[in-house]
């Protein structure tokens, strides 16, 4: 802490101020905000896709909701004391105040890795299983509803971008939102009852296609995107892209060469976990 | 809950605590597009709380004694990459170029795209930190950071600032784009110190 009576350093005021990436929303609290671990139930599961299972866990009363986009790191004990932990995003809408009191709700769509250690036996769980949780984590690939967004999703990548179109459609926000999604069939389409066939969402397959549509099987395209883009009115959205690394080296490229400037566009990778 | 079965194999003493060994991968982790960065208009620069600023150039940065760091890597998204190794100039080189001036405590690192992170400058001197542009024998690429990032392998990754344009010296901490966003200030793997108040 620099003492209040010494006079000013002079060569600071004259340095060209640092770049930034957006605005800062929030400052860390000096005594630090640790978020504890939290004893979860599970209170329903469902498949999504033949590799895909939704887990929706009901946290403590008093717990903090979910904004759209975070992810809540989920630890198990191993038999020999150690614990394994990975993060998985949020797929569902944040709870209101109402349910909030209650405990909130929150649902995490987990893609079974075969040689994986916790996902396997996260596709194990049942109604009524207990699962050690911490979060909500991430305060950059989030989208609070207030500005317009274009939303583009490989694979699983999807899962954080359907709690942002959740939260849109659940609060009747009139943003503007679009969600570009790739998968490779109409079999890996996550929430496809929810998301094929809306007005909002693009659905992109990459090896096979669904039966009578125009667009034959390929990758992501600025073909794709050129008319989702030009669908935003005047300033352009803010992107939010999320997905393989792959996926989002790809998908981040298309968009700044089709003129969003890279500054308006947040990337979430996936590695290998 | 849950029970995991024990694992396989024993671990690696050099896996801190909730880490695993990611093997020959080197996943990508970052929060904006790849930039494309022009080596021929690129230039690192150490400014602030030093007795001259300096700005060194690709070739002039090239041109400086190199060393090679042999080790591990840690993320906090719980992946470690282990026995890698990445080329470049250490740090204590490029501030002895400019002088740190005795009231300076911290640095931020900062990269052409805006992103920044702080460090404490006991953290970037004694050999614990380095400018590198190789990876294992070969040009960093760009999802790496390529062609030159920071290098503070000591530290949670995100420590080690990719596309990076330069460190400024300050007399405080001025938390970083993670930092002000839910993760810790330093990120010491052995005290798994991965989000705030960890």
């Amino acid at each position: 802490m620099t003492d209040p009576t010494l006079p000013p350093l002079p060569s600071l005021p004259a340095l060209p101020p640092l770049p930034a990436m957006g605005p800062v929303t929030r400052r860390v609290p000096p005594a630090g905000a640790r978020r504890e671990w939290q004893d979860a139930e599970v209170v329903a599961v469902r498949d999504e896709t033949a590799h895909a299972r939704t887990v929706r866990l009901h946290l403590p009363p008093g717990a903090e909701t979910h904004v759209p986009g975070q992810h809540y790191v989920v630890r198990m004990p191993r038999e020999d004391g150690s614990w394994a932990q990975r993060s998985y995003s949020a797929a569902s809408a944040p709870d209101g105040p109402a349910e909030r009191a209650a405990g909130p709700h929150v649902e995490l769509t987990v893609e079974r890795i075969d040689d994986g250690e916790l996902s396997p036996a996260l596709h194990g769980v049942t109604v009524g299983d207990r699962l050690s949780v911490r979060g909500p984590f991430g305060g950059w690939f989030v989208w609070r509803g207030d500005v317009p967004a274009l939303l583009v999703g490989g694979g699983s990548g999807v899962v954080p971008l359907a709690a942002m179109l959740r939260h849109r459609r659940r609060g009747g926000l009139a943003t503007p939102l679009h969600l570009v999604v790739s998968v490779r069939g109409p079999q890996d389409l996550f929430y496809a009852d929810e998301l094929a066939g809306a007005p909002e969402v693009t659905v992109v397959h990459t090896r096979v296609a669904t039966p009578g549509s125009a667009r034959p099987p390929g990758h992501l395209s600025a073909a794709d995107l050129r008319p989702v883009l030009a669908s935003f009115a005047d300033g352009g959205p803010t992107c939010y892209v999320c997905g393989s690394t792959g996926f989002a080296e790809h998908a981040g490229q298309l968009l700044v060469e089709l003129g969003v400037p890279s500054g308006d566009v947040r990337v979430e990778r996936f590695g290998p976990s | 809950m849950p029970i995991l079965p024990g694992r396989r194999r024993p671990r690696d003493p050099r896996l801190p605590p909730g880490q695993y060994d990611a093997g020959d991968g080197f996943p990508v982790l970052s929060a904006e597009v790849t930039p494309r960065v022009d080596l021929d208009t690129w230039s690192f620069r150490i400014d602030g709380l030093v007795d001259t600023p300096v700005t060194w150039t690709w070739p002039q940065l090239r041109a400086l004694p190199h060393s090679t760091y042999e080790g591990d890597i840690h993320c906090v998204t719980t992946w470690s990459k282990l026995g890698t190794s990445f080329t470049g100039v250490s740090v204590d080189t490029l501030l002895a170029a400019a002088g740190v001036r005795e009231e300076a405590t911290h640095v931020v690192a900062w990269s052409v795209t805006g992103y920044t992170t702080n460090l404490p400058l006991e953290h970037v001197t004694g050999e614990l930190a380095w400018v590198v542009w190789e990876h294992e024998g070969r040009p960093l690429p760009p999802e790496h950071g390529g062609p030159v990032r920071m290098l503070v392998p000591h530290l949670y990754f995100w420590k080690s600032a990719k596309w990076i344009g330069g460190l400024r010296l300050l007399d405080h901490d001025e938390p970083g784009f993670w930092e002000t966003r839910g993760y810790h200030a330093l990120g010491d793997p052995w005290s798994e110190q991965r989000y705030d108040g960890d």
